[in-house]
């Protein structure tokens, strides 16, 4: 129960909240396929072909990746039609680019011809013990002192008195059941944590330096230096429940890397510009190249080839497309210089509210690799045989497909209403009969509906309107009673009985504040279809 | 396959085969089912109480985790997505750890979290929100920002439904003078 002091609070906590969630990115796509074997793939490197694209927009992408794949086999005999301006560079081949910080794949046997690490090969260190959710862990590391490789392999068997932590099959569960070889060049380190659960701790003494010990499996032993938890039983619990082995992980060098040089002007210095805006038509690839600028006065080397993200502004909550950049046509950007990449968009079957988006391009943590293209979305032509209409005969109910919202607003929330004028254009290559009255939903940015009433117009409104292709006519949204705060950009959503639906934006920009005012605190705010439709230049 | 805004790459027939890896006997696809309505959550989870790390991989982590462990979920002790959510946070939160623990090795500066950024929250109910104990301020990350139900912050935060919501209580009374909201 929220006290009533505290119920502005917590709208605007609510609110505040919203906004947080809206504008975070989608997730990449989550891959399970770890499950499968023995290790967490830790990232989606290969161009997904995500299956969020439907009917003929996954049809298209489909071919468009059979086609890679043929590019890829025949790339000497077919020539790249894609490259089309001298000195472009071909979008990415499907195949997996290469990780941009090589790793050495997992084994699941120890390197045969690598020595077991031993007391004297190592020196051990911990991390300052952290707690988290009722568990306390430490991160003991190892560097390799000696002057050769060495590989620890299985799981670190560590002793505190008479406890043993345990080496079951169950230890390597954390790591997708195959203990790796941690295979430890000179300089290099690896590491494994230790842990217990800090609700069954009753007293409160130090496990000290000694009161751990590691037994390396090479032979010879090590204590574990350091204070490691301030909670000895909380270790006395865990490795008296060894058989469950919870918290001990097995070696793995690949998760504690030693960064790799930095290059002397890494790719952070480049700059992205995009191609021109353009028109793209839904459901088709659009072409379009990014080029990369080296401002500075070295060559910027590309290798490993970077993974590129795209996607519309419009489908912000959607995954965006990964891809490889194909740098391995062009590794180099020369100092002052610049490389140009054709890339190519599968343009969503769904039209963007008002036809407009926005294509980004971006490299993931890289922020000045960000480059930005304007589209104007065109509907994706209709077949002659789905038209349905037939010269001479009485013209078809306009599909909410073949329309274009635009909103508009007028009056304002000084008189308690809100009124919109909407424009509807049709954007088919015939003409069409607007008629019946759509319901109306107001939607947030984020895609969810304003808890608004659609309430029936007040007397009977059947102006049906004749739009021939290109025209557009009006239909007016009175918006009434909103005793909230306001939510910020709105769009409006048409519903045709039977004829789909068309979405567009309602207010702003620049100001979103466009409500009405509250007349009746307690009653539900509604909209109504005030008149429909207007004929152009009557609004 | 999408759900809530998360994909999943798992085809039928890597489902079958990966159940029967390691003796588990649940199908794969009956988990990736369960779990896909909340993965973007678990995301956003991540992403708000531990923003230092990847939230992607954290949850794809925390996912593989959660497969493992499937056969250990108990619905009578909270919701799945609480269970998730738990399993999500330890996860980043040892992540986060262990890349502070590899920085210091190497010399490297860590931010704070508070200097990295959480998103588009106005800075006035960021610079209050930031001002609450670190109970509190997880309660209000979780029920007001990733959406958590007061159930499901509960199964997180390790604590009775009871608690969440006094704490709740002392947050918005801590919140609402710094923040000026009328009632």
């Amino acid at each position: 129960v929220i006290k009533p002091e505290d119920r502005g609070l917590d709208e605007a906590l609510r609110e505040a909240g919203e906004r947080w969630r809206s504008a975070r990115p989608a997730p990449r796509a989550v891959d399970l396929s770890g499950l499968l074997g023995s290790q967490i793939r830790r990232r989606t490197r290969a161009p997904r072909v995500l299956l969020t694209a439907t009917g003929a927009g996954l049809a298209a992408v489909l071919t468009l990746v059979g086609f890679m794949l043929a590019d890829r086999d025949n790339r000497v005999d077919r020539p790249d039609v894609h490259a089309t301006t001298s000195g472009i560079r071909p979008w990415a081949p499907l195949a997996p680019g290469p990780s941009p910080s090589p790793t050495t794949s997992p084994s699941p046997s120890p390197a045969s011809s690598v020595r077991l690490c031993s007391s004297a090969d190592v020196k051990l260190s911990v991390s300052p013990h952290g707690v988290g959710l009722g568990t306390v862990y430490s991160i003991v590391l190892l560097r390799n002192i000696a002057s050769t490789p060495c590989q620890a392999f299985g799981a670190p068997r560590v002793t505190y008195g008479t406890y043993v932590s345990g080496d079951d099959s169950s230890l390597s569960d954390l790591d997708g059941g195959n203990p790796r070889p941690a295979v430890l060049a000179p300089g290099r380190i690896g590491g494994f944590d230790v842990g217990g659960l800090d609700s069954s701790c009753p007293t409160n003494r130090p496990v000290t330096s000694g009161d751990l010990l590691l037994h390396l499996p090479g032979g010879g032993t090590l204590p574990i230096p350091g204070s490691i938890s301030r909670c000895p039983v909380l270790f006395s619990n865990y490795f008296l429940a060894v058989p469950t082995g919870d918290l001990v992980k097995p070696w793995r060098a690949a998760e504690y890397p030693t960064p790799s040089p930095t290059p002397p002007a890494g790719i952070d210095a480049l700059t992205v510009t995009t191609s021109e805006n353009g028109a793209a038509t839904a459901g088709t690839a659009y072409d379009y190249t990014v080029t990369l600028h080296n401002p500075t006065t070295q060559p910027v080397l590309l290798m490993p080839c970077p993974t590129y993200d795209e996607r519309t502004k419009s489908r912000y909550n959607k995954p965006a497309e990964r891809y490889t950049l194909d740098c391995a046509t062009a590794p180099v950007v020369p100092a002052g210089g610049q490389v140009t990449f054709a890339m190519r968009y599968q343009v969503p079957l769904a039209i963007p509210s008002g036809g407009q988006d926005d294509l980004i391009w971006w490299v993931e943590g890289h922020d000045s690799l960000i480059g930005n293209t304007q589209l104007t979305v065109i509907p994706a032509a209709v077949p002659a045989s789905a038209r349905g209409s037939t010269p001479g005969a009485p013209t078809a109910q306009c599909a909410a497909s073949s329309l274009r919202l635009q909103g508009g607003r007028q009056g304002g929330g000084a008189v308690g209403v809100a009124q919109g004028a909407v424009s509807l254009t049709n954007t088919g290559t015939t003409s069409c009969t607007l008629s019946g009255i759509p319901t109306v939903q107001l939607l947030r940015a984020n895609s969810t509906a304003l808890a608004v009433r659609n309430a029936a117009p007040a007397t009977p409104l059947e102006k049906a309107l004749d739009l021939a292709p290109g025209k557009s006519a009006t239909l007016v949204v009175e918006w009434t009673n909103w005793c909230g705060s306001p939510p910020g950009p709105l769009d409006i959503r048409l519903k045709f009985d039977g004829a789909g639906d068309v979405t567009g934006p309602f207010n702003g920009p620049p100001a979103y504040d466009f409500v009405p005012a509250c007349a009746q605190p307690g009653q539900s705010s509604s909209t109504t279809v005030l008149d429909a439709y207007l004929p152009p230049g009557a609004g | 396959v999408e759900v809530g805004g998360g994909t999943v790459t798992l085809s039928a027939e890597e489902a079958r085969q990966a159940g029967g890896v390691a003796g588990v006997s649940v199908e794969a696809d009956e988990f990736a089912a369960a779990v896909l309505p909340h993965v973007s959550v678990l995301v956003d989870l991540v992403a708000r109480l531990v923003p230092q790390v990847d939230a992607d991989d954290a949850t794809q982590e925390a996912l593989v985790r959660a497969w493992k462990r499937w056969e250990t979920f108990d619905p009578s002790k909270g919701s799945l997505r609480g269970w998730l959510c738990a399993i999500a946070l330890d996860r980043a939160r040892r992540a986060h750890r262990r890349s502070r623990v590899v920085a210091q090795l190497h010399g490297h500066e860590v931010a704070a979290a508070d200097e990295i950024g959480r998103g588009t929250d106005r800075a006035d109910l960021q610079r209050a929100v930031a001002t609450l104990s670190r109970r509190q301020r997880e309660a209000v990350d979780l029920v007001y920002f990733v959406g958590l139900t007061v159930a499901d912050a509960a199964v997180v935060m390790g604590c009775a439904e009871g608690t969440v919501k006094s704490t709740l209580s002392d947050a918005r009374r801590r919140l609402r003078p710094m923040l000026e909201v009328a009632p």
